[in-house]
């Protein structure tokens, strides 16, 4: 396996840690005037989302971490393993709901996500930063209201909340989402 | 596994370093400079009234190779060697001194320097450095004068403060530096917080806890020169004859950020060897390669160098300090990386 030397590490960087695959967020050079140089690094556990920071002699080196990041089409749950195909090679990888987290609640059949994959094995899911989805439950806006700036919850059809749409967003509506902050961003035609 | 074609998602794979945007492009995109026409000025002013400072106080300047066929023995010093030429100085200091011994009198350079593998908020490769020396001036008359030049540059601060190198330790930590076990400093990194990827020896954890902890301790809004570094540290310092566990070795620091390194200059031939020839014994156990000493610099030193001090100040520092900036990007045009 191929490894780094403290010289080229950087943002971004996947590497091995302790045995969890980690990813490099911030790198510090410190130097004493005519001392020994360090690098201190802030990593994030990939396996457990946990950030560590560690200080490394200059010319010390670490395992890189064989973690890739993939286009992947969501297919279906069942609720305890969601499953997702490459759309190139039609291979098919399982995700735990631990790596799916929080991303479940947005994920509609044949979205295109990005998958962190460690040896293969699903770490985390980013679903697309929009989605567009079918409103299944929200309390009935009145007649042309289009003009207040009050807002009332909204259930989509992947059972997740939006917790303020426009008054005017009626059930079989469709409605954009930003995956991000889970806010409402527009109506949608599709 | 691959990405689908066209679903424009980064692929990231095993041993290759993140994605990097198609070089042209990115060329094409970055020709700007990074320190603002404002900065530059402010720099071109800072390079004025150095240089008109150390000219008023009778120094004159002198410019000395770049690129030479000798560098120092440092271990932690690593320079960029350019084959079939040498290498680019990491400081102008061999040549200076080869400046004095032949009666220079006075003298000051400014200009770029090169240390490899430094980079980060407060290092670059290049960066700009003003080395001055003074004949027949001590360690503690050169520290008045580069105190004067503060007052001058940043004169918000505060008076200038003397904090010894073991003091500094024994203030902030509780430990002394001199008896220190490489177990004893390991477990006060480990209490600051510090975890270390691989254990240290003794020399290695002082230079961390002086960096990550020390410093920043030290009292802010004035200078302060921490002096009397151990004579494991003297580099090309004389050691202090009354305290020979010493050297007349100094830094200034500001607001916990290191602006220079000054020396009451060795003198000793014999001295100057024997230092080159451990820090070569000292390379070689390290693994890394060797660095003859500088046989120019050691005639100088035969034939005699007057009792001098000396002094080398980073300028981007200084420039950032003057600004209340972090990143040495800032104060640089083009700043490598």
């Amino acid at each position: 396996m191929a490894s780094y030397s403290t010289n080229e590490f950087r943002s971004g960087l996947k590497v091995m840690l302790d045995g969890d695959p980690c990813e490099i967020i911030e790198n510090e050079f410190v130097k004493p005037g005519k001392g020994q140089a360090f690098n201190r690094v802030r990593l994030r556990n990939l396996k457990t989302s946990r950030v560590w920071e560690r200080t490394f002699k200059s010319g010390e080196s670490v395992e890189a971490a064989d973690v890739v990041d993939v286009q992947m089409q969501y297919l279906y749950s069942d609720g305890e393993s969601w499953c997702f195909m490459d759309a190139a090679s039609f291979e098919q990888v399982f995700a735990s709901s631990a790596a799916v987290g929080d991303s479940g609640k947005w994920l509609k059949e044949q979205d295109t996500c990005t998958l962190t994959l460690w040896d293969g094995v699903p770490l985390s899911v980013s679903p697309p930063n929009h989605v567009v989805l079918k409103v299944t439950e929200t309390d009935p806006g009145l007649r042309g209201d289009t003009a207040t700036g009050g807002t009332k919850p909204a259930t989509v059809e992947t059972g997740a909340v939006v917790t303020r749409v426009p008054l005017f967003v009626e059930e079989g509506e469709l409605i954009k989402v930003d995956t991000r902050t889970g806010e409402y961003i527009s109506r949608a035609k599709e | 596994m691959t990405a689908p074609p066209g679903a424009g998602g980064r692929v990231h794979r095993a041993g290759q370093a993140p994605d990097v945007a198609d070089p042209a492009a990115t060329a094409a995109e970055d020709w700007r400079p990074v320190a603002s026409p404002d900065m530059l000025r402010r720099r071109a002013r800072l390079l004025r009234e150095l240089r008109a400072f150390l000219d008023a106080h009778g120094l004159y300047e002198v410019q000395t190779p770049l690129l030479a066929p000798a560098a120092p023995t440092d271990l932690h010093i690593h320079c960029i060697g350019v084959p079939g030429h040498g290498w680019l100085q990491p400081s102008p200091e061999f040549a200076m001194k080869r400046l004095l011994a032949a009666g220079s009198g006075d003298i000051y350079q400014l200009g770029p320097v090169f240390r490899a593998g430094e980079a980060g908020r407060r290092h670059a490769v290049e960066f700009t450095m003003l080395e001055w020396y003074r004949i027949g001036m001590d360690a503690p008359a050169l520290r008045g004068e580069i105190a004067d030049l503060l007052r001058h540059l940043l004169p918000t601060l505060g008076p200038p403060l003397t904090v010894p190198w073991r003091s500094a330790f024994l203030d902030t930590l509780g430990v002394d530096p001199l008896t220190a076990s490489a177990g004893e400093l390991d477990a006060i990194l480990r209490a600051q917080g510090i975890d270390l990827h691989a254990s240290l020896d003794a020399a290695a954890a002082l230079d961390l806890l002086f960096d990550a902890v020390v410093a920043p301790s030290l009292p802010r809004g004035r200078p302060v020169f921490v002096t009397a570094f151990p004579a494991a540290q003297a580099a090309l310092a004389m050691l202090d004859p009354e305290h020979p566990e010493c050297a007349l070795r100094f830094e200034l620091f500001v607001d916990g950020v290191e602006l220079a390194n000054g020396y009451q200059e060795l003198l000793d031939a014999d001295e100057l060897e024997r230092r080159g020839a451990a820090d070569r014994a000292a390379r070689r156990a390290s693994g890394l390669p060797d660095q003859p000493v500088d046989s120019r610099l050691l005639a100088a030193h035969r034939h005699g160098l007057p009792p001098c001090s000396g002094v080398a100040l980073g300028v981007d520092r200084l420039l950032m300090c003057q600004c209340g900036l972090e990143d040495i990007a800032a104060v640089q045009a083009f700043p490598a990386g």
